[in-house]
């Protein structure tokens, strides 16, 4: 329907005139207008109230406009201290600057041009601190819904002639502006104009948020792992600018979105960067361990119990025994039941008020795991195995991966009910065979485990010391390769020298 | 694309519905065997007893119980079957962790009944084995006093005996090790019941798969010097002094071995040279042990007293025809024309032996 | 007629190194053992490393043919036989490419039903491959090189688990070397073929190698490997089984992995069969690859069709083959193939080069130095 609508509005426009604009203008009751006088020629004065700043229109716009000398719009609007300002005949042009809170005034003489000065109501909040990816150390700045102030926050960072943006308007409802950033000089081409490319060919009516973009410009839309990473930090933004990655933000979204990236880059944190590089590493081989332990610990534990008594330690068994004794159910149907439940209160916890969502964890987490052991529907092992599962998977650093790595648990508890321990070997090597095919814009991304790159592995598993990390990842093909001179850095002086 | 996304959901389903009839053993559901016995039961027939654990729900709690299966059949498959006949659950045998084998049947040869378990690759390599004096179902079936969890209690007991203290190392995987090779005879350990309580009484010795005879607590341990280096054990020395008789015990006892077989005379002489090196912890004789000399007299006589003993074994053993120090091996190292039969009936009976003991005791004590 | 391959699909030229190892580790060395010992003995490791050494001949002449003919066997086959006895000479290598990976396949699957579930059917495991496999081949061979890469780091663990039998090992069983003669440790060497095959898909690979020329030294680093592997993994059996022991014990690398004990594992086989599929995997796929790529270089045709073609072929094997002894005949049949492919073809095929080159450039002279 949308798009049919919008087809006719096209076939319609050549014939638009001026005053069509003002007559549809003129069916929303939040636009208003009235007529001054001035010299005289009767202007009209119009705009939509709910979008413009009204202490602007009478402090900068109306008291100026009667100190014109002549009567003709050009030296009407010329002494008004608003820079953004034009007179247009394009109809075009009007409707699209009043509906960004542009006062329009025109001559009821001629109603053929339109003057259009800026009003327009800044309704930003202010900058806060990171939410999403809370960091102890490091800035507490996060992004905002306005691109210019989004904008602002990187420039700050890289003060930079070759930090370039290239700006679009997406979405052919929303008109939602989108800039592209980039460093030139260290972005490789092809990367750039991967991402430039499929912005531009994108056709959809609304952009809500930068994170559905990402969603459309994806390389396997079909995949369930995220291909570019969204982050609310604008300073991880302006670090992997200065890489020679392309980030892009999008108006009204408080996140930014960069490529290409690899899997492992989804669990590092900023946060690594700024701890000192052992501790920084060992948080990261965590995470990895975490992720492994979150997706295998339930499967596994599914496996052994349905098939492969045989590997349980000799001096564990009465204990598991004694824990499955009175359970009525098999294994799979007792595990996919608490991690619906852990799923269920994390869901429950997400979409209600912080105070009331930390509530329902703890009474949930402990009532509803405690009953259901004593009820005798699930063994207290499990019961442990899938609460520290569930912790397990919070550690990543990306929201978007760890919903994936929370979904990909299934498949692997299935199989594993079905077949064992192939089952999860299977269910293994499909999702590395899976990465194994996917792309972030058009650059593998398994790197740098596969394509093996030896030099990438400095900043992957672990974090090196920064003496060592001379050369930016050598997958984005950054222009200028080296970050600093390694030879120098590597100069050892003597003893007391 | 879309028929490619059908085609796979399609095969899915159909995989989880034709799969879902894969033979579970979900653990509460199977009745998992901890200790195996075989004895005799007639003049052919096996007497198969399977022990496991059960749980008896009792308020909160479950009370761990634990259930004794007997039957009687002519081979170890048949007696599966039987013993299945009479199990609320299916028996499965992947948790096995000890096999008992009484004294009538072993003498009557185990191969049987151990490669029964070898080939079942459910059944780990690592089960300790253990021959009984009497009957292994009245081990199995008799009140393990210390109220241990069943199964473990047994493998726990001969293992801790092993790792610590007399008896020479084994498990299924050496057993079968030394009964399938031509140049090496097994050995087990022996449990018994005494007082009520089930202990370690010596060592067996094989001959192939034959049960020949036991071996006393002390000889065993001149065994286990002879056949493997020991770590952390201690052991208790009766000397006979000139002056008196005294006891002597002995800690932190580590030894090693070294063989080595001289060809060049007309019979082969096998020589094993043992260095121990201990601490003494206890010496009842009068004497005290900061004298001079003392230290080196109780090790010269403990010395002896193992070199003289490992000869007179060795001699024993060879007389009979058995070879649990493995004394072919060397022999099959040292030759390129290796004929197990001509060893073990010709050369074996004219195989001379030298033993040499080097005792070091280290300190005497850490308090005085 | 040979195209060149884009650049874009080309893998760098180290990764022949994974690709090489990655492919001839895989079934065989879960028990290889058996059939070595049956014939070599105690010396069955010599066996062993002669094997290796042979492998690293063929490697060079591999290379010889390939650096001569700058192509694949197809274009091989054609510039020595012309196109229509060439190209029936490089379906018969398609064809036991297939067969090979039907073998792997079908032994995997038997590991599985013996050791971990008796009662599952053979075909719908094969049907799982098939899916599992389609979707590797079909990503193209950089997905497969991967795959093969990832096959090759990942159970790394598993090797190092091999220590642990140790505990038990009598390194005494293996002296005096040299016991049996010549013949007989040749004789096991040829046992070893199964065990050893898979780097002769090089020949349809090596076009797509950066750098082509150069990476023999990865090659042969990559069957070194392979060699040094398989030895100690002999090696470590000879010590830990007594020589009747090792007759009656099919499997004897899972076995081995029968007494690895950890804190947390009572028994680690089942662990390591599971795994297992990361070395089985590659193997297969990699066959896969070069058998439809085969077929599309002879037939020109479309890639993914001949893919699907060769999948239903293999899954169609597998299901073929119910029992153990028919699994064996079957093994025994591909191995003899492989082995006169791999150690007859292949030094004949650099001798006729060799006279058609020659030929050629007596009756052309300088024209044909580009062949070179």
């Amino acid at each position: 329907m949308l798009v049919k609508w919008m087809k006719q509005r096209k076939q319609k426009q050549p014939r638009e005139t001026i005053e069509d604009v003002y007559l549809i203008f003129d069916k929303s009751s939040d636009y208003s207008k009235y007529k001054r006088k001035l010299h005289d020629k009767e202007f009209e004065i119009s705009y939509f109230q709910t979008m413009i700043d009204i202490d602007r229109l009478h402090r900068d716009v109306l008291p100026y406009l009667t100190e014109a000398e002549t009567s003709d719009l050009a030296s009407i609007i010329e002494l008004v201290p608003i820079q953004n300002k034009m007179i247009t005949t394009k109809p075009q042009d009007l409707r699209d600057k009043v509906m960004e809170g542009f006062i329009a005034i025109r001559d009821l003489g001629d109603l053929s041009t339109v003057a259009l000065i800026e009003a327009g109501l800044a309704s930003d909040r202010e900058v806060t601190t990171p939410e999403v990816e809370f960091s102890v150390a490091g800035p507490q700045e996060s992004f905002i819904e306005s691109i210019d102030t989004n904008i602002n926050l990187i420039r700050k960072r890289l003060p930079l002639p070759q930090l370039q943006i290239k700006e679009f308007t997406l979405g052919k409802i929303t008109k939602t502006r989108v800039a592209v950033l980039y460093v030139e000089g260290l972005v490789d081409q092809e990367n750039f104009n991967t991402m430039i490319q499929r912005l531009q060919d994108l056709e959809f009516d609304q952009i809500l948020d930068s994170s559905s973009l990402a969603q459309m410009i994806t390389d396997k839309t079909m995949s369930i792992f995220p291909q570019l990473i969204n982050t609310e930090r604008p300073e991880r933004v302006s670090a992997v600018l200065a890489e020679g990655k392309v980030a892009f933000l999008c108006d009204g979204s408080p996140e930014s979105v960069f490529g290409p990236v690899t899997l492992v880059e989804f669990f590092s944190s900023l946060e690594d960067y700024y701890l000192p590089w052992q501790i920084a590493s060992s948080v990261r081989l965590l995470r990895f361990f975490s992720v492994a332990f979150s997706i295998l610990a339930t499967p596994i534990y599914v496996a052994v119990l349905t098939y492969h008594y045989e590997l349980i330690p000799k001096d564990l068994l009465a204990t598991v025994m004694a824990s499955r004794s009175n359970i009525p159910f098999p294994p799979v149907i007792e595990a996919v039941f608490l991690e619906l439940t852990i799923e269920l209160l994390r869901e429950a916890g997400a979409r209600l008020p912080t105070k009331v969502g930390q509530t329902i964890g703890i009474v949930g987490g402990i009532v509803i795991g405690q009953a259901s052991v004593e009820a005798g529907l699930t063994s207290n092992v499990l019961l442990i195995i899938v609460a520290l599962a569930a912790l397990a998977s919070f550690t990543t650093p990306v929201y978007q991966m760890g919903n994936t790595i929370r979904l990909i648990r299934f498949p692997f508890i299935l199989s594993a009910a079905l077949f064992g321990g192939i089952g999860i070997a299977f269910c293994g090597l499909y999702t590395l065979a899976h990465l194994l095919h996917l792309t972030s814009l058009g650059r593998p991304y398994l790197e740098p485990i596969f394509p093996p790159r030896v030099r990438d592995w400095r900043d992957a598993f672990i974090r090196m010391p920064f003496r060592y990390m001379s050369s930016r990842p050598v997958y984005l093909r950054p222009r200028d390769k080296g970050r600093f001179n390694f030879f120098r850095a590597k100069e050892k002086h003597d003893i007391d020298e | 694309m879309k028929t490619l996304v059908r085609c796979k959901i399609l095969l899915l389903v159909c995989l989880v519905l034709l799969t879902g009839c894969l033979q579970t053993r979900i653990i509460d559901e199977i009745a998992v065997i901890r200790t195996v016995g075989f004895d005799v039961d007639g003049e052919q027939g096996l007497n198969m007893t399977v022990s496991f654990p059960t749980f008896l729900e009792q308020g909160e709690q479950n009370v761990q119980e634990r259930d004794v299966i007997n039957a009687n059949a002519e081979t170890v498959k048949g007696a599966r079957i039987l013993l299945n006949e009479k199990s609320q659950k299916p028996l499965e045998f992947g948790q096995l962790n000890t096999l008992l084998i009484g004294e009538e049947l072993a003498k009557r040869g185990v191969e049987d009944f151990i490669d029964s378990l070898y080939r079942d690759v459910s059944v780990g390599n690592r089960i300790t084995l253990a021959l009984v004096d009497g009957k292994a179902s009245e081990i199995i079936s008799g009140d393990l006093s210390g109220g241990e969890q069943t199964g473990v209690y047994l493998s726990d007991l001969i293992q801790q005996n092993m790792e610590m203290n007399t008896v020479p190392t084994t498990n299924m995987h050496e057993f079968l090790f030394s009964l399938y090779n031509d140049a090496r005879d097994p050995f087990l350990p022996v449990l018994t019941i005494e007082d009520e309580r089930i202990g370690i009484k010596g060592t067996a010795l094989f001959k192939d798969d034959k049960y020949l005879r036991i071996l006393n607590i002390d000889d065993s341990f001149i065994l286990k010097l002879m056949t493997t280096p020991t770590k952390q054990t201690s052991k208790q020395f009766h000397l006979d002094m000139e002056e008196e008789e005294s006891i002597v015990v002995l800690e932190k006892i580590f030894s090693k071995r070294k063989r080595s077989l001289d060809r060049s005379g007309s019979n082969p002489v096998y020589k094993i040279e043992i260095d121990i090196k201990g601490e003494i912890i206890d010496y009842t004789g009068k004497k005290n042990l900061e004298e001079e000399n003392l230290v080196g007299e109780i090790e010269k006589v403990i010395e002896e007293k193992i070199a003289k003993r490992s000869k007179t074994l060795l001699e024993e053993f060879r007389d009979e025809g058995m070879d649990p120090v493995a004394v072919g091996e060397k022999y099959r190292s040292t030759t390129r024309d290796w004929q197990p039969q001509v060893w073990l009936d010709t050369i074996y009976q004219t195989v001379e032996f030298e033993v040499i003991a080097n005792v070091e005791i280290l300190s005497s004590g850490a308090i005085e | 007629m040979d195209k060149p391959i884009k650049d874009q699909y080309l893998v760098s030229g180290f990764l022949v190194f994974f690709l090489i190892h990655g492919m001839q580790i895989g079934i065989g060395i879960l028990g290889f053992q058996r059939g070595v010992v049956k014939e070599a003995g105690y010396d069955g490791w010599i066996s062993v490393l002669l094997a290796g050494l042979v492998v690293h001949i063929i490697i060079f002449c591999i290379y010889l043919l390939l650096k001569r003919a700058n192509g694949d066997l197809i274009s091989i086959h054609q510039q020595l036989f012309g196109k229509w006895i060439g190209n029936t000479f490089s379906l018969l290598v398609c064809i036991y490419l297939i067969s090979l990976a039907a073998i792997v396949l079908r032994a995997y699957i038997e590991i599985i039903q013996v050791w971990m579930f008796m009662d599952l059917p053979t075909w719908v495991m094969a049907l799982i491959a098939f899916g599992l496999l389609y979707y590797v081949v079909a990503g193209g061979f950089r997905s497969v090189v991967g795959l093969t890469f990832l096959g090759v780091i990942i159970p790394i663990p598993l090797y190092f688990m091999l220590l642990m039998p140790l505990e038990f090992a009598h390194f005494i069983n293996l002296v005096p070397i040299f016991k049996h003669t010549i013949s007989e440790i040749a004789l096991g060497s040829k046992e070893t073929t199964l065990s050893f095959l898979g780097f002769e898909i090089l020949l349809l690979y090596y076009p797509f190698l950066k750098d082509r020329q150069f990476t023999q030294k990865w090659a042969q680093l990559g069957a070194f490997v392979t060699t040094l592997v398989y030895t100690s993994i002999m090696l470590i059996s000879l010590a830990f089984y007594s020589e009747e022991q090792l007759n009656k014990t099919i499997w004897s690398t899972l076995t081995l992995y029968k007494v690895v004990q950890l804190p947390f594992l009572e028994r680690f086989e089942y662990i390591g069969i599971s795994l297992w599929v990361l070395f089985i995997a590659p193997n297969i796929a990699l066959a896969l690859w070069a058998a439809s790529r085969g077929a599309k270089r002879v037939f020109n045709m479309n890639q993914r069709i001949a893919l699907f073609f060769a999948l239903v072929a293999v899954t169609a094997i597998v299901i073929l083959l119910p029992t153990r002894q028919e699994i064996g005949l079957f093994g025994e049949w591909v191995s003899n193939f492989g082995f006169y492919f791999v150690f007859a073809y292949i030094p004949l095929l650099v001798v006729i080069q060799t006279v058609v080159m020659k030929f050629k450039k007596g009756s052309k002279g300088h024209e044909n130095s580009r062949t070179m």
